[in-house]
């Protein structure tokens, strides 16, 4: 596996620890526990950046790295092409739904931008990493 | 020059003429002169007729033995993709960061702002895809003509 299949694959597991914390969130967790639940919910986030941050340059170093060639920039290149195309397809309805239904005068909180920026953002870490695994076919036998 | 410079400087043009026209639009929604208060119309027409123009430059050959398109040309496109791409990610940060900054964690926007920030982080991405490719072909210089 080289270093491109192993950040997809942690960007895969690091979400799927999130979206299990969510639905957890949503369907388990009892009314009670709302306060414990919501400083433990920024924990996680932040916990969440860090493992990103600390994994990705981890998986980048140079010893026992799989040799990267042109195919594998090739690959690179058409995740990032891929996710390009993904960001604008989310990104002006995410814009320009609100301006249609609310109307120009209404008002939008500053949150909902971070809020819409951090979605987009999840879901394109998601894209990128699924056409990077895909284009190497999962990891099968080809890639190792 | 070869297509994707033209491309590249026609994109770079009309960029320029829509940035003007909407740095125009604040001077007509508070200013109360006749002149000022037609001057988007005037470079949206304008606009209008550099894009025409843009797309005959475009399309027309400047002679029978135009350069091709090789391996070279595709790499280019490639960083300048990467470059526009990373300018996106900065621009939407910008404009989805710096209103809380601003107005603070309770402040709220007008919802008009919203297709205004994505068509000027549009604008920009493609300013900055045109001048990298324009960057690399050395600004039309001899490496990049034909």
């Amino acid at each position: 596996m080289n270093r491109l299949q192993k950040r997809a694959w942690v960007n895969l597991i690091m979400m799927a620890i999130m979206f299990v914390y969510v639905a957890i969130r949503f369907f388990v967790l009892a009314d009670g526990l709302k306060e414990v639940e919501s400083g433990f919910a920024g924990l996680l986030t932040y916990l969440f950046v860090a493992g990103l941050c600390v994994l990705q340059p981890l998986l980048s170093r140079k010893k026992d790295q799989v040799h990267f060639d042109e195919r594998d920039r090739l690959i690179n290149y058409r995740a990032i092409l891929g996710t390009y195309t993904a960001f604008w397809l989310l990104i002006l309805p995410a814009f320009l739904f609100p301006w249609f239904v609310l109307g120009s005068d209404d008002l939008v909180s500053v949150h909902v931008l971070r809020i819409l920026l951090a979605a987009i953002a999840i879901i394109l870490l998601l894209v990128y990493s699924i056409l990077i695994l895909v284009q190497y076919d999962w990891g099968g036998k080809d890639n190792e | 020059m070869n297509k994707t410079q033209k491309g590249a400087l026609a994109v770079l043009v009309i960029t320029a003429v829509f940035l003007i026209f909407s740095a125009t639009i604040p001077f007509a929604w508070f200013s109360d002169v006749p002149v000022l208060r037609i001057l988007p119309l005037a470079f949206l027409a304008l606009a209008c007729v550099v894009m025409g123009l843009s797309i005959i430059f475009f399309i027309k050959k400047q002679s029978c033995c135009e350069v091709g398109f090789d391996e070279r040309d595709i790499t280019i496109k490639r960083k300048a993709i990467f470059a526009s791409y990373i300018a996106l990610w900065v621009l939407i940060c910008i404009a989805c960061i710096v209103p809380s900054a601003i107005l603070g964690e309770e402040g709220s926007i007008k919802v008009v702002f919203l297709p205004i920030i994505i068509f000027g982080v549009f604008l920009f991405s493609m300013l900055v895809y045109s001048i990298a490719i324009l960057i690399q072909y050395g600004w039309g210089g001899k490496d990049g003509q034909g």
